[in-house]
């Protein structure tokens, strides 16, 4: 009974002090809002992203640019509204995609133990000494250049990371004794990791993945930043980053820092939600 | 009980060794144990931690499996791997479990009433339309009232999710029960309601038990006979009564006069220890079972 | 008279408006073994947590406890850690959660030594080493270079046992240390902690839910129900001497092996 007195209370805490969280509600309303921009960004961006004016080149913020324009006079605003999509639809997929992959190796490794154990435990320990960007620049060496790519190869270098991390925490969940309940019951073993093992890890892993979701979206604007990612004339944000720095010597920030803030904001927000939700649903469990 | 029937349950020479991590020695966890059940009937496992108790009962479970030896339920082989989904699963709801930890055991994620669902549909006990009238029968079985099936396990009390866990084991209507330390965790209050309800469960559907515990006066309580393993052997075996209060193995008699009573000195009981070691070297565990 | 080890005066303890602990009073002196028993949720570990003041923030605490005649619900933050880590070995219930799981047992074993009391490392080592052969541990040197999860939960228990009596600490919390342990096991530790009381007055409140063991030994016996201490017994009464109805429903549940002892 210590125990449900200790749930009781630890629930209670955890719900008034959500009612009393600003910061989480704050990160879910922008992070609702961008997913808005991204759907509806055709409509609502004054101007044509793709649209040159040499007339207006790195404008001031002004009424009729809100942001000011970038080195070509193309309207910061419009791009950055509309480089919503690819700027967070990459980090997505990629992000599904190391998920599927790492969580499945994972498990099967913690489950069978044995020689796939080891095989990832060498894969893994490969991917660590080999700097990350470094596999990934040599993947888009191989099959080119492109945002496809740049998302395939982010996703294999964050699959073992992810099965590492699912293997750890597989390893505790399989302990329980509720495994053996299944077992005993007659379930077979990929039916038990698949239906009930994943989702009572997933507060743990939601927490996890979040972080990655971040480092993602940062990798794949680095990867555009570097040329290997998305190409012009696109509006990603980390391409806008790129385009805009020759501004930085003659004094133009804008361009620059106005999808460096928008990366950062995006970033800091989804690890916010992501992480409360985890501690919501780890608490509830 | 006059007529003379074969055992529901029979184990011959079952024996299991494991193999520690490095380049160590094989530890010999399960070495050449039989036993035999009754259908109804009720057998104690006791001894102390590493002396098999817990594999012999995960081999019966299917848990583990048996490096040699036979294991027979009602003449069916126990230890080849059965063939299809439907024989595995016939063979699975022949022998529930009960496990130490109550909260562990049970899915955190379902309610009480999923977790009795998901038993009884995955063995056919019962179609879509009868399966809350089963659950409501199964709770008020093992006296939960109807309101706690909506509840998860952390709402439960440690004595609640114990009669969740072996609510689901009898949902499936097993001809053995095993039960691994079950009441171990569980206040005396709680575990002497626990006991009744066992033996209740016991006398009304004749489910057979595989008692495993370290608490001998729990196991006095709930079998009729026992098993005292030691290392891996069995080093008596005999009625309940008897092998508690007329332990014949020297080891059985260290185990009881170590049970803190009056006058009880834990300095004697090490005295005790060290004086069966000793003897161990003359009395092997082997000899004793002849 | 020297003052108790432990003295804990009418101390009730707060969640918000629920009540957990309710004017509690436990008094342990030099070389005396106090029992303390009841039924998970009674308040047992609430107690002991409360004495050490390791509670959550929003614990309210009333009473007064004092720990080798120091008081503890007033002291500083500094004061605090000098009375954890010089007065009270604090053993817990779950030997997993109170050993660091990437440390090594040697490094747990003898960082309080080294750290806090300023015991050189080889020393450390050698003293850390003999407790982990007085509480039965087997191969004492390999144990030190192990990691937790290498080792069973019984060997765990007794590594934490010992870890708790590294800086020979006066008073001893136990919170159901023995549990967990093999009869014969848990006599070894038992003696062990005997002798310690005999040799240099170690004063030990014994939490445990085992009513036997309780009386066979303790040398006093509180037994608590809903956060109040309902009785006060010598160990040796316990099983005859009880007045109060929820002491007598808790003893008649104990399982008991009957004609075995007569």
């Amino acid at each position: 009974m210590t125990t449900t007195t200790a749930d009781a209370l630890l629930t209670r805490t955890g719900l008034a002090g959500r009612r009393r969280d600003p910061l989480f509600w704050i990160s879910t309303g922008f992070l609702g809002l961008v997913v808005l921009v991204a759907a509806f960004a055709p409509f609502i961006a004054p101007y044509d992203p793709e649209a040159i004016d040499f007339a207006a080149i790195w404008a001031p913020p002004s009424l009729a640019h809100p942001l000011g324009t970038d080195q070509l006079g193309r309207d910061l605003l419009s791009r950055l509204l509309l480089g919503t999509r690819e700027s967070l639809i990459g980090p997505f997929l990629l992000l599904v995609g190391a998920t599927v992959l790492g969580v499945a190796i994972g498990i099967v490794a913690a489950w069978n133990g044995g020689w796939i154990d080891v095989l990832l435990a060498r894969i893994t320990d490969v991917m660590f000494a080999f700097p990350g960007l470094l596999f990934v620049v040599l993947v888009i060496a191989v099959f080119g250049e492109g945002p496809a790519t740049a998302v395939v190869a982010l996703a294999l270098a964050y699959a073992p990371v992810i099965a590492k991390f699912t293997r750890s925490i597989a390893l505790s969940e399989l302990a329980r004794p509720y495994v053996d309940a299944y077992r005993v019951q007659g379930v077979g073993g990929g039916v038990i990791a698949a239906r009930y093992v994943v989702p009572n890890m997933a507060p743990a892993l939601l927490g996890y993945l979040v972080v990655l979701f971040g480092e993602g979206l940062m990798g794949l604007a680095t990867l555009s930043y570097l040329g290997f990612g998305a190409q012009p004339p696109s509006s990603e944000w980390g391409l806008m980053v790129q385009e805009g720095q020759d501004g930085i010597v003659l004094g133009h920030f804008g361009p620059t820092l106005v999808p460096g803030l928008a990366i950062s904001a995006v970033v800091v927000a989804v690890n916010i939600v992501g992480v409360r939700l985890s501690e919501r649903m780890g608490a509830r469990a | 009980m006059s007529d003379v029937r074969s055992p529901l349950v029979v184990a011959h020479g079952l024996r299991r060794t494991f193999q520690p991590g490095g380049r160590r020695d094989p530890v010999v966890a399960v070495d050449d144990v039989s036993f035999e059940i009754e259908a109804g009937g009720s057998l104690g496992l006791v001894g102390e931690s590493g002396s098999g108790k817990s594999t012999i009962a995960r081999i019966l479970a299917g848990l583990e499996r048996a490096d040699a030896g036979s294991l027979t339920l009602g003449g069916a082989d126990r230890l080849v791997r059965s063939r299809g989904r439907q024989a595995r699963l016939e063979r699975a709801r022949q022998v529930q479990m009960v496990f130490q930890d109550p909260y562990g055991s049970l899915d955190r994620r379902l309610t009480v009433e999923q977790t009795l669902m998901h038993a009884m549909r995955l063995h056919g006990m019962a179609t879509r339309a009868e399966a809350p009238a089963r659950v409501a029968e199964l709770l008020d079985r093992v006296r939960l009232a109807a309101k706690h099936g909506t509840l998860k396990p952390h709402q439960l009390s440690g004595g609640q999710r114990q009669r969740v866990a072996i609510a689901r084991a009898i949902a499936v209507a097993p001809s053995v029960l095993v039960l691994d330390e079950a009441v171990s965790a569980l206040d005396v209050s709680v575990q002497a309601q626990i006991l009744e309800l066992l033996g209740e469960i016991r006398r009304d559907s004749g489910i057979a038990l595989l008692f495993v515990s370290h608490d001998l006066a729990v196991v006095d309580e709930v079998t009729d006979r026992t098993l005292v393993l030691f290392h891996g052997g069995v080093v008596e075996e005999g009625t309940t009564h008897d092998v508690l209060r007329a332990p014949q193995h020297a080891y059985t008699r260290l185990l009881v006069s170590s049970v803190a009573g009056p006058g009880w000195d834990p300095h004697e009981v090490i005295g005790r220890r060290s004086a069966f070691e000793r003897s161990r070297e003359t009395f092997r565990p082997d000899e004793a079972r002849g | 008279m020297t003052a108790p080890l432990l003295d804990i005066v009418d101390l009730s303890l707060h969640y918000g408006d629920t009540r957990i602990l309710d004017r509690v009073n436990l008094r342990v002196s030099a070389g005396e073994t106090v029992g303390l028993v009841g039924e998970s949720g009674s308040g047992k570990s609430s107690t002991v947590r409360a004495a050490l003041r390791l509670l959550p923030p929003n614990a309210r605490l009333e009473g007064t406890v004092r720990i080798g005649g120091r008081e503890v619900l007033a002291a500083d933050a500094r004061e605090l850690r000098g009375i954890r880590s010089t007065e009270v070995g604090f053993i817990q219930q779950d030997p997993r959660g109170a050993l660091n799981p990437v440390r090594r047992i040697g490094d747990s074993l003898t960082e309080r030594l080294v750290l806090v009391h300023g015991v050189g490392r080889a020393e450390a080592k050698r003293r850390g080493l003999e407790l982990l052969e007085a509480v039965g541990i087997s191969r004492p040197e390999l144990r030190f270079r192990q990691y937790p999860h290498e080792l069973s939960g019984g060997m765990l228990q007794r590594v934490v046992i010992a870890a708790a009596l590294t800086t020979e600490p006066k008073l001893l919390l136990a919170d159901e240390a023995t549990s967990a342990l093999d009869v014969t096991t848990q006599a070894e530790v038992l003696a062990i902690l005997r002798d310690l009381q005999r040799e240099r007055g170690l004063g030990v409140l014994f939490i445990t839910h085992d009513l036997h063991l309780a009386a066979a030994y303790c040398d006093r016996v509180s037994v608590m129900l809903r956060g109040e201490i309902v009785e006060e017994l010598d160990g040796a009464d316990l099983f005859t001497g009880a007045t109060e109805p929820y002491t007598k429903s808790l003893l008649e549940a104990v399982p008991t092996i009957r004609e075995a002892r007569a």
